[in-house]
């Protein structure tokens, strides 16, 4: 990666260089400014306070009360348990998103001549559906009586109550997370490999590599920036899950399944803007930490 | 920043309490019977919007200057709309708050009912006191819902069964129908809204209560009593704790199926639970609230109408709610979205009167009380849910659970500075 | 979570993609490979297919079910066949509408975060200018700040400028995406630097270097943010249902939440339906572009 800045120029292109940066900027500024950083402040402001949502027409209107929602917050045991449930997601789904996405678009690659464009149509559909609807379909493919214990039932095996086992429940929502993103990925490896110029495959070809060694010392370490940019983004993604235990389980049972962002979202919805702040912000913090690590990693390997 | 906080900590030190900042009551002028006149706009859920539709429609032919909108809202995400709309300003003229109401009006969003809208004498007490805070009218009662004992009456006729009156009679109608195959004799729900729905009353039943006085009351016996009976359904497998409802409806379909035998829930589910059963009424037996110790009490559900105090246009907004809230109009609401008027005198004839389920619907509205009237309600209601599901999978007792919740209760607080 | 795969070949600067390489156009001829092992790639495809498609499959089938039969999940094919669904969810005839705001706002999304997201990456990659640290930490920031804390915040803002109800207030706050920024950076910053100073010696503006050259070369990185953004916008819920406040605005997200909710009920039949035409669509033409879609995001680069 060329991380290098640009060769120092002269003066006189300097200066219109820096009125060429600012120009292109500042739309992303302007945007930023008005709807992230005043948002960021205010909301930082919150946080320190016990503004609740009888407080919005007033917002000035409220106490100061330092740190007090920070410890709160770090002294419920329910926001370790919802962080902990983040933190087996993220380890569980991002791993697996890669890995099959990285399988399918190599396999739609070069593994297969026909039907390219039918299984790239069918492994996207995923992304674009409704969470809303597709969390009544997940209710009834793991309920009791549902389809997948029917199935497991021909082979012999007593499936639990998926979305009501303390234990299952977050593996059944872990499963539709993946479900739901894999496709996305897929398309970036399929762009990221067609990047792949033609010729060095041949040349392996030539010399006589087969296709399994192909895909390990030649596509996979050509896509190792693309890995590592979805990788990164999937943590994003995924550390901030909502959606799917929200309509599905809401956080049960006994908060098996609560994430950090519904942690937040239910204190919102209690009106606790302050302390929902604050999560916010711890949240904030160990997301800021997962992607340092991961930038560390990205600049070090391109 | 820094200026903010200090602003903020003045503002603090100056002003007299907040929760009341907003709720001054504005002596607003009575409003007449001249014609309505531009643009209302409501939020309701699409079930209710659609008697709102149908009432509004007809109100436009007669007040031929208004123009009404109803905007079909979530009824899940209302409360993050309106909080936002107040936030913001920028509102509706009415809206449909249903149990946020109180929440709305210490935010400052909501307008006094001014006079010459509504006579509370017309409607059920309990549904006027929901609507009433610091002695103030908030919104024009519109719905009830109250709670009552569902149950199969082809499978209690097979058993030999009559609709149980009281707790033990109740464990004993479940344990039968249990036996005689249904999952859950008595459905109760062993987590969310349904579960702390179902809990409420209980406690109620049991003479106990919720805060009184501004004092939590949940380490009470009576509480401890109320929970117990609660773990009762799951300990002795009357109803199954796996049954998770996350979706509106399911406890209907299974129903009908024979999974479930009985349960206990608002008035709402009537019409489900028969399109479930195929609109089979003989099917479906319909009871008041199984007594406790004290009494059969219930809470009240439902909504009023509310207009907001940042409308432009709230003259005409209240004389469509006083036009809405009427006894005919409740009656027509019932018939479009099946929801309960709160409107006494719309009992009395027309279809709620010929309705086989008006009499059940009416002893338990009778009986029935306010939800418990604190600005922290739907954290103390999500404790009880808490509580509840661990009751509900017995990795608790009820006196711990009740202890613990008065703990949390406290340290939640009631909201009031 | 950092799951790095073993770096096997030996590290060269052909592993970074050189988008002006020259690569044979078309498709990429697939492998000469046994017919066992190409057979198992399709057994697998083929598997992989059914578990994808069997939620929508159920979808699909449910759609034509009476609600009460859906919940009662007895069998997969409907035992009363209905066209119910699909004439309430219909009736109100405004779904079209619902429609045409998505599409609206999510195309605008994805335009604007291509083009915005470009430009500053371009600026941060490429470009000296004092300030430039503070913009990127402003990218950095923002991308790790969870998008709910700012959820209040950001409607205030929103209201403020008399944009709630509008196409703007439901576009504008999305129209730029950290995450977005950060992809157009990397990218950029790989493209050589002896291709900005040969077009910067022929005379070549700031913009017309940005558009000519450095745009054109970016398809992987823009397909990236338009597909990001698209799915972003299109599956945006708890933002446009604040936003829109009358059913006119209402995205298919926003409709779909609202569609029969009443106290204690969701008719699933018709919501079920909407899932379905809300798909349909989309799944139409990403078929008819696909082929563009993949294949046209690398090929951009040897032009």
């Amino acid at each position: 990666m060329t991380t290098l800045a640009p060769k120092a120029p002269g003066r006189k292109k300097r200066s219109s260089q820096a009125l060429a940066g600012w120009l292109f900027s500042l739309p992303f500024v302007t945007v930023f400014a008005v709807f992230f950083a005043w948002p960021i402040l205010w909301s930082l402001f919150m946080s320190l306070t016990d503004m609740t949502s009888r407080d919005l027409r007033t917002p000035f209107n409220v106490e100061l009360v330092g740190l007090d929602n920070f410890a709160a917050v770090l002294s419920d045991p329910v926001f370790w348990r919802s962080l902990g449930n983040t933190g087996v997601v993220v380890l569980v789904a991002v791993p697996a998103v890669l890995v099959i996405a990285l399988f399918l678009a190599v396999a739609l690659n070069r593994g297969i001549r026909r039907g390219k464009g039918f299984f790239r149509t069918v492994y996207y559909v995923p992304v674009v559906t409704s969470i809303v609807a597709i969390a009544v379909v997940w209710k009834f493919l793991f309920a009791d009586n549902g389809t997948v214990n029917a199935m497991l039932a021909t082979i012999g095996i007593d499936g639990p109550a998926w979305l009501a086992d303390t234990f299952w429940a977050l593996p059944t929502i872990i499963l539709l997370v993946i479900w739901r993103l894999f496709g996305l990925v897929m398309v970036l490896f399929l762009a990221g490999l067609q990047a792949i110029p033609q010729d060095v495959h041949e040349a392996a070809r030539v010399d006589g590599a087969g296709s399994w060694r192909r895909l390990v010392s030649i596509t996979v370490p050509m896509l190792v920036p693309t890995i590592l940019l979805a990788s990164v983004l999937m943590t994003v993604f995924i550390v901030q899950v909502f959606e799917e235990p929200f309509v599905i389980t809401q956080g049960g049972p006994l908060n098996s399944t609560q994430s950090a962002v519904m942690y937040i979202y239910d204190e919102f919805g209690f009106g606790q803007y302050g302390t929902a702040a604050a999560a916010s912000y711890i949240l904030f913090l160990v997301i800021g930490l997962l992607s340092l690590i991961q930038f560390r990693v990205l600049r070090s390997r391109t | 920043m820094t200026t903010a906080a200090l602003t903020a900590t003045a503002l603090v030190l100056t002003a007299c309490g907040r929760s009341d900042a907003g709720t001054t009551v504005e002596t607003a002028e009575a409003i007449d019977g001249s014609p309505a006149t531009g643009e209302i706009t409501i939020w309701a859920a699409e079930n209710e919007g659609r008697a709102l539709s149908a009432t509004a429609e007809e109100f436009q032919a007669a007040n031929p200057d208004v123009t009404i909108t109803v905007t079909p809202v979530s009824f899940d995400e209302l409360p993050r709309k309106v909080d936002t709309a107040i936030a913001s300003g920028e509102v509706p003229d009415i809206i449909q708050p249903s149990t946020g109401l109180q929440s709305y009006v210490s935010a400052g969003g909501i307008a006094p009912v001014p006079d010459g809208v509504t006579d509370t004498s017309d409607f059920f007490d309990s549904a006027v006191s929901a609507v009433t805070f610091d002695d103030v009218l908030y919104a024009v009662p519109w719905y009830v819902t109250v709670q009552s004992f569902y149950y199969r009456a082809d499978l209690a006729e097979e058993a030999g069964l009559d609709a149980p009156t009281t707790w033990e009679e109740n464990l004993e109608f479940g344990a039968a129908l249990r036996e005689d195959g249904a999952d859950s004799g008595t459905f109760v729900a062993p987590s969310g809204t349904l579960a702390w729905q179902t809990i409420l009353p209980m406690i109620y039943q049991a003479g106990g209560s919720v805060i009184d006085d501004g004092e939590f009351t949940l380490d009470t016996p009576e509480v401890v009593e109320a929970l117990g009976h609660y773990q009762e359904f799951f300990a002795q497998d009357i109803s199954d704790v796996q049954k998770v409802i996350t979706a509106a409806g399911e406890i209907e379909a299974a129903f009908a199926d024979g999974s479930i035998g009985s349960y206990m829930t608002g008035s709402y589910s009537y019409d489900f639970a028969l399109d479930a059963l195929g609109g089979d009424a003989s099917k479906l037996g319909l009871a008041p609230l199984p007594e406790g110790p004290v009494n059969g009490m219930g809470y009240i559900g439902g909504s009023g109408l509310a207009v907001m105090a940042d409308s432009d246009n709230q003259e005409s907004a209240w004389k469509f709610v006083r036009h809405a809230t009427s006894p005919e109009n409740a009656v027509a609401a019932y018939e479009v979205s099946g929801v309960l008027p709160a409107n006494q005198a719309a009992w009395e004839s027309g279809a709620l009167a010929e309705s086989p389920t008006a009499e059940t619907f009416a002893t338990q509205l009778e009986n029935s009380v306010p939800l418990p009237q604190v600005l922290t309600w739907t954290q103390i209601r999500d404790l009880l849910a808490t509580y509840g599901e661990q009751l509900a999978r017995e990795v608790i007792t009820p006196e711990e659970a009740a202890a613990e919740m008065q703990r949390e209760a406290e340290a939640i607080g009631t909201g009031e500075q | 979570m950092i799951d790095t795969p073993p770096q096997v070949a030996p590290r060269s600067d052909a592993v970074v993609p050189d988008p002006s390489s020259r690569r044979r156009r078309g498709r990429s001829p697939s492998e000469s490979r046994g017919p066992v092992a190409t057979t198992a790639i399709y057994v697998a495809l083929v598997l992989g297919t059914i578990v994808t498609l069997s939620p929508l499959v159920w979808n699909v089938l449910s759609s034509f079910k009476p609600s009460g039969e859906i919940l009662l999940a007895q069998s997969w094919w409907p035992e009363t066949f209905t066209l119910e669904n699909f004439s309430q969810l219909l009736s109100g005839g405004e779904f079209p509408r619902y429609f045409f705001n998505s599409v609206v706002v999510s195309v605008a999304i994805v335009l604007g975060n291509i083009l915005l997201c470009s430009a500053v990456g371009y600026a941060l990659a490429k470009l000296r200018f004092p300030g430039r640290g503070i913009v990127f930490g402003a990218v950095l920031v923002t991308f790790m700040v969870p998008s709910l804390v700012l959820f209040v915040p950001q409607f205030v803002t929103v209201a403020s400028l008399n944009l709630t109800n509008t196409y703007g207030g439901l576009i504008l706050p999305l129209i730029i995406t950290p995450l977005g920024v950060f992809v157009m950076r990397q990218f950029i910053s790989q493209l050589p630097d002896e291709l900005l100073e040969a077009a910067r010696i022929d005379g070549s503006g700031e913009a017309r270097l940005f558009f000519r050259i450095i745009l054109p070369l970016c398809g992987p990185a823009v397909a990236t943010v338009g597909i990001l953004s698209f799915v972003m916008s299109w599956n945006n819920l708890l933002w446009p249902l604040v936003v829109a406040q009358t059913s006119d605005m209402y995205t298919l997200p926003v409709a779909l939440t609202t569609i029969s909710q009443a106290e204690g009920s969701v008719a699933y039949g018709p919501l079920l339906a909407g899932s379905l035409l809300t798909i349909l669509p989309i799944i139409v033409v990403f078929v008819f572009f696909q082929r563009y879609f993949i294949a046209g995001i690398a090929s951009t680069g040897i032009k």
